[in-house]
Order: structure tokens, then C-alpha cells, then sequence
């Protein structure tokens, strides 16, 4: 009997909204030491999918809603050939919604968001490069922060969490203030730039302002798209960052599928506002909104559009239309950046010595053209931003001014090659 | 080898700074971490634009020469829908990857809109309601079904097509009804046809096809 699950709440949004200029398909890649065996890459890919059945899925059509079924073929790991984070075609994937490529010394991995978040990713790409060591016959040895291959599949892992913590208390009515859009001559692929610095160092700055590295990040970010492009016009609107929230850590679960919450952080800046002041104002709002009791509200939020008995039996064409447009006019134009940080991961110490650096990708929107995406694997920080515009000024002055003001030393590399 | 860019104050090892597109060596080297891609750009195929241009061309054409020459016989609704009727045949049918179910069903719609276009454009006897279409719903889902009997581990996948073409089966019927339609037998049949293969369905099917209603209606 074929397994199948309902898609959660995030997974239905992503599904509704994404499109060719939208992908909602995120990358995690592992840049090892030597270069990669295909080979063995594949029987690590088949082992870690029998043990992690929820990412063996295919989508298939429903009344009322879509829905996640078992995929019994296979998945092939393949050379990288398209930009990161292209739409994944069903029909090229073998109907998986996800796919595995390898490039020189890189393993990636990238999803549809539908299936998972950032953290099950994470579990993901951790269990293929120790199967993968494994495989390659290197000495590598077991660690519990690994999903162990040959236990059985958990209930838990596949749990819908949106749904296990929503309450009954109602939802304060707020209204989230626009934010200012970054804007830009489209181009139809999807430009990374990599920024690897000392995660030690960066942890050290964020730590002399008394703040984190998200907050210290963002803060900069907030800065640079100032400078860019607001300082010279009469309106000065609020620059938001959209900073994704991993819910695990406030409420436990052990999912793999996607839960995680965003809160959108930012400021008006004007010619007279100090980097010291955003960064201060920032951390503040992090603080202030990374609380249970205001996560809880956005669970409940997410979870009420979903499960209101009008919008339960509303056929799905009509339903999609309805999301689209509830996630271009709030979700979207709330924030002019997304800046994502999965943080520091932790690996045993002997698959660490295989290991050069990750990289995270998130892809770009048409409303939010540029995204952030930060990952730290020992002392390696990788900041990616991908673009779908022309315009590389924002990302320049950001990488400019991280290294002439704090003095870290920086390499840059992208897929941008002319 | 790590070069330096003085603009932006990084390193890296490309031949031209990704910041800036400074030119910072004269060797053009390998890319250690991309491929160059062969873009892709998705668009429709040629073949298929080009049906779809002759298409619009012969429509708008034919309308042009109906108005100007005799707007009272409106003999361009006889060019229009066998038109529109090839454009999907070979747009559809033949050119795409699409599902075979849905090409099945996508054709069993636009053969009837066709037929019932002519036989309104022709004085309207009306024997395209009565006779053809019927007929044509009950092949189609026989066709349906000998798929499924070829491929019984794809039942799933055209399961539903196969309501859809039930659903399809007592349209004339309905059409009957609704006095459109004054000859019984042939929506009779096919009704009777559709009912049948839907027992046939929950009968043969047993558990995993209930298992399956469940996933496609769940809310």
C-alpha cells in the first residue's frame, strides 16, 4: 500500500504560489575535500531514501487539496546542469520533488519546499555525505546528531506540527506595514555569490555589539540596501528583512517536514541613522519577536486560513487563486529581503575532516529578487545571495563593507562567470 | 590561485571579481565551483507556435472574408472549429507529454464541442446530441478502461480520469432531460455504460480504491 501524506500548511502555500519566476525550491550543498564519486553517491542517495521515506514523495491531485504521495521509482543523482534552484520538473525528476546533483567537489541537494524546511534538509544532506563517507570506504563513525540508517522510520518525523500546536486563542488583528521592494532588470536564471569568511571571526563582531550573527547580518544588510538605494529620494519607507524562524527550537518536535515561522524585522534609516542605532533597534525587535507567545500567534495565524470550514470545501483552482493573492499582497510585500541562517552545523568530528565548507540557497521571487542564505560548518561561514536581477550593487556593498570596516577577509565565488 | 580585488577588499578565484567585474587575472581558468550552464530557457516548442500561428492566421483570415463578402451565412464557424479542433489535436495530443488520460478526456470534449458547432452551424438537426456525442463518451471510456485493464499498477493514476468520464457518461442523459435532447436510447445506453463501469470500479477495486477516494477528497 502506497503511503501518503496531506501536505502541511506551509507546504500548501508553497505549492499554490510557486512558478517559474518563483521556484520555491531551496538548495543545501556539501563542498567536500575531493572530488565527488557519482557512484557512490547514488547508493548513499538509495540507502538514506529508504530510511527517510517522507522526501520519497511525488505530488498528486486532489479535490480539496493536493496531496503527498510515495515514489517508489528511483531518484539519480546527476551532474549539475541548470542554475541553482530552478523549478523542479516532475517529469525530469522521475516525479520527485526534489533532486540530487554533483559538481566537482560539490554534493547539493535542493528541494521543493513543499516537502521540507531548512532543518530537514539539514538531517537530510547530513545522513547522504555520511553515507556517501561510508560508501567511499573513508573512516568515518557514527554520531547521534546523525538520523541512524537502520533504525526504523519515526511517527514523529513525518508529523504535521502546525497542526499539533495550533490553540484555540484568537488571533490578534494587526496589520504589518509595507516594506521597501528592491526592484530591478530581470534576468530568467538564478545568480549566486558566495561570501566564505571565519565563522569565529563574525561571531566575535556580533558579539563586541552584544548581538547575534543574524541580527548583526541583517543589520549590515539593512544598511547596504540603504546606500544602494534609498538615500537619495524624499520617502524614506521602512526597510524590512524577512528572517525565517525555526520553530523546533521553541516548540519541540521531531519533523522533518516543513516548521518553521518568519518574522519580518527592519527600520526607517535616514542619512543621520548609525550603523550602531540599526543594529541596537534590530536586535531589539529579534528579541521581542522571537518569543513562544508571539510564535504561537503566527502558528495559529497560518494554521486559520487553512482549516476555516468556508475554505476547506472551496474547489482547489479557485482556492490557489485565493492564496496567490493573500501571499503577493502580505507576504510578500512586507519585507524586501528574506535573510535565512541555519546556523552552525553540527557534524562528528570525522566527517568534519571530509568536509570544506556548505552552502545554503534560497531562491529568489520576482517581489524579493535577492535573498540571503547563511550556513556555518567548523570555523567556515558561507553568506550566499542569489539574485534574479541585473543589479549586483546591494550584494557588493555588503561584501565591500563587511571586509573594509571589520577588516575579515573574504573569498567570493559565483556561477556568474562572465 | 586567490586573487585579490583592491575594489572590493575580497578574494577570490575567479578571473574577474563576482562583486565588482573587475578583470584581476589574464588566465581564463576553470570554474572550481559552477559548470557554465546550457540554458534552458523554457518555451513552447517551435513546431507547436508554429500550429498555433497557423491556426490564428486561417481563424482570423476566414473571418475577414466571411464579413466582407457575405456576414449574413456565417460559414467561418465551418473553419473555426475543425481549427480549433486540429490546434488541439496536434498541439496536445501529439505534441505534449501531458497525461494520457487527460488527452483522452481533453479530446472527447473538444470532438463534441466541434461536432455540436457544425451541426448548430448546419441547421441544427440536432444529430450530434442525439447520436454522436453519446456514442463518443461510451468509446472513450471503454478506452479508459482498457488502459487501466492493460496497466492494472497505473490504476491510480487515471482513476481520475475514469470519474471524470463517468461523470461525462450521464451528460446526455441530463441533456435528455433538460429537453435539449429528444432521442432516449443512445443517452440511455451510455448512462447505463458509465454506471456500469462505475459498480465495476468499487467492485474490482476493493480496499485501496476506497483508500483512494479518501486522499483525492480529503479537506
Amino acid at each position: 500500500m502506497n503511503e501518503w501524506y496531506k501536505l502541511d500548511n506551509a507546504g500548501k502555500m508553497f505549492h499554490a504560489v510557486s512558478e517559474q519566476t518563483n521556484s520555491s525550491v531551496f538548495r543545501m550543498a556539501a563542498v567536500m575535500k575531493e572530488p565527488v564519486q557519482p557512484d557512490e553517491l547514488q547508493h548513499a542517495l538509495d540507502d538514506v531514501l529508504k530510511r527517510l521515506p517522507m522526501f520519497a514523495v511525488k505530488l498528486s491531485k486532489g479535490v480539496f487539496w493536493d496531496f503527498l504521495v510515495e515514489n517508489k521509482e528511483k531518484l539519480f543523482v546527476h551532474y549539475e546542469n541548470q542554475y541553482p534552484c530552478a523549478p523542479i520538473d516532475p517529469l525530469e525528476t522521475n516525479g520527485f520533488l526534489m533532486r540530487v546533483t554533483y559538481y566537482k567537489k560539490r554534493i547539493a541537494v535542493e528541494f521543493f519546499h513543499s516537502v521540507t524546511d531548512g532543518t530537514g534538509a539539514l538531517e537530510f544532506i547530513k545522513a547522504l555525505v555520511y553515507q556517501y563517507l561510508v560508501h567511499l570506504g573513508k573512516d568515518v563513525s557514527y554520531a547521534s546528531t546523525l538520523i541512524d540508517i537502520h533504525d526504523e522510520p519515526s511517527y514523529y518525523e513525518s508529523d504535521d506540527s502546525y497542526q499539533n500546536y495550533v490553540t484555540d486563542e484568537k488571533p490578534e488583528k494587526f496589520k504589518e506595514a509595507p516594506s521597501y521592494q528592491i526592484r530591478g532588470g530581470a534576468i530568467d536564471q538564478t545568480v549566486a555569490v558566495h561570501g566564505k569568511m571565519s565563522a569565529e571571526k563574525v561571531h566575535q563582531l556580533a558579539k563586541a555589539h552584544g548581538t547575534t550573527i543574524t541580527a548583526f547580518i541583517s543589520a549590515l544588510l539593512i544598511a547596504a540596501i540603504y546606500k544602494e538605494r534609498l538615500k537619495f529620494r524624499a520617502y524614506q519607507e521602512e526597510i524590512k528583512i524577512a528572517i525565517p524562524v525555526n520553530l523546533r527550537n521553541l516548540f519541540p518536535s521531531n519533523t522533518l517536514r516543513n516548521f518553521f515561522g518568519v518574522v519580518n524585522i527592519g527600520m526607517a534609516v535616514t542619512e543621520k541613522t548609525t550603523l550602531e542605532e540599526i543594529i541596537t533597534e534590530i536586535s531589539k525587535q529579534l528579541r521581542e519577536k522571537v518569543r513562544r507567545e508571539s510564535l504561537q500567534q503566527s502558528i495559529n495565524d497560518r494554521v486559520k486560513w487553512q482549516t476555516r470550514l468556508t475554505a476547506r470545501f472551496i474547489p482547489l483552482p479557485l482556492k490557489y487563486h485565493a492564496i496567490r493573492y493573500g501571499y503577493r499582497s502580505f507576504s510578500e510585500r512586507t519585507k524586501a529581503m528574506t535573510m535565512t541562517n541555519v546556523g552552525k552545523v553540527h557534524l562528528p568530528e570525522s566527517m568534519k575532516s571530509h568536509i570544506s565548507h556548505m552552502e545554503l540557497i534560497l531562491y529568489p521571487t520576482k517581489k524579493s529578487p535577492i535573498n540571503g542564505a547563511m550556513i556555518a560548518v567548523g570555523d567556515e561561514l558561507v553568506i550566499t545571495f542569489s539574485r534574479m536581477i541585473k543589479e549586483a550593487d546591494i550584494i557588493r556593498t555588503f561584501f565591500r563593507e563587511l571586509s573594509k570596516t571589520y577588516n575579515l577577509e573574504i573569498e567570493v565565488y559565483s556561477n556568474d562567470s562572465r | 590561485m586567490q586573487h585579490y580585488c583592491n575594489n572590493c577588499n575580497t578574494y577570490t578565484k575567479q578571473q574577474y571579481c563576482p562583486l565588482c567585474k573587475n578583470k584581476l587575472s589574464q588566465k581564463s581558468g576553470d570554474n572550481e565551483y559552477y559548470p557554465i550552464y546550457e540554458t534552458k530557457v523554457k518555451r513552447r516548442r517551435f513546431a507547436q507556435r508554429l500550429v498555433l500561428f497557423v491556426a490564428i492566421f486561417i481563424v482570423s483570415t476566414s473571418i475577414l472574408i466571411n464579413l466582407l463578402t457575405n456576414p449574413d451565412k456565417l460559414w467561418f464557424l465551418y473553419v473555426l472549429s475543425p481549427v480549433l479542433y486540429s490546434l488541439l489535436t496536434i498541439n496536445h495530443t501529439i505534441l505534449s507529454r501531458a497525461h494520457i488520460g487527460s488527452k483522452v478526456v481533453l479530446q472527447v470534449i473538444a470532438l463534441s464541442v466541434m461536432l455540436f458547432i457544425l451541426d448548430a452551424a448546419s441547421g441544427s438537426s440536432k444529430w450530434s446530441i442525439h447520436y454522436v456525442i453519446p456514442f463518443l463518451v461510451t468509446l472513450a471510456t471503454l478506452l479508459v478502461t482498457i488502459i487501466v485493464l492493460r496497466k492494472p499498477m497505473k490504476w491510480r493514476e487515471y482513476i481520475g480520469y475514469m470519474t471524470t468520464m463517468v461523470i461525462l457518461g450521464f451528460l446526455p442523459v441530463i441533456l435528455f432531460l433538460s429537453s435539449w435532447s429528444t432521442v432516449l436510447w443512445p443517452s440511455a445506453a451510455t448512462a447505463l455504460y458509465a454506471l456500469m463501469t462505475l459498480i465495476g470500479m468499487v467492485l474490482f477495486s476493493e480496499k485501496t480504491m476506497k483508500n483512494e477516494i479518501v486522499r483525492r477528497f480529503h479537506f
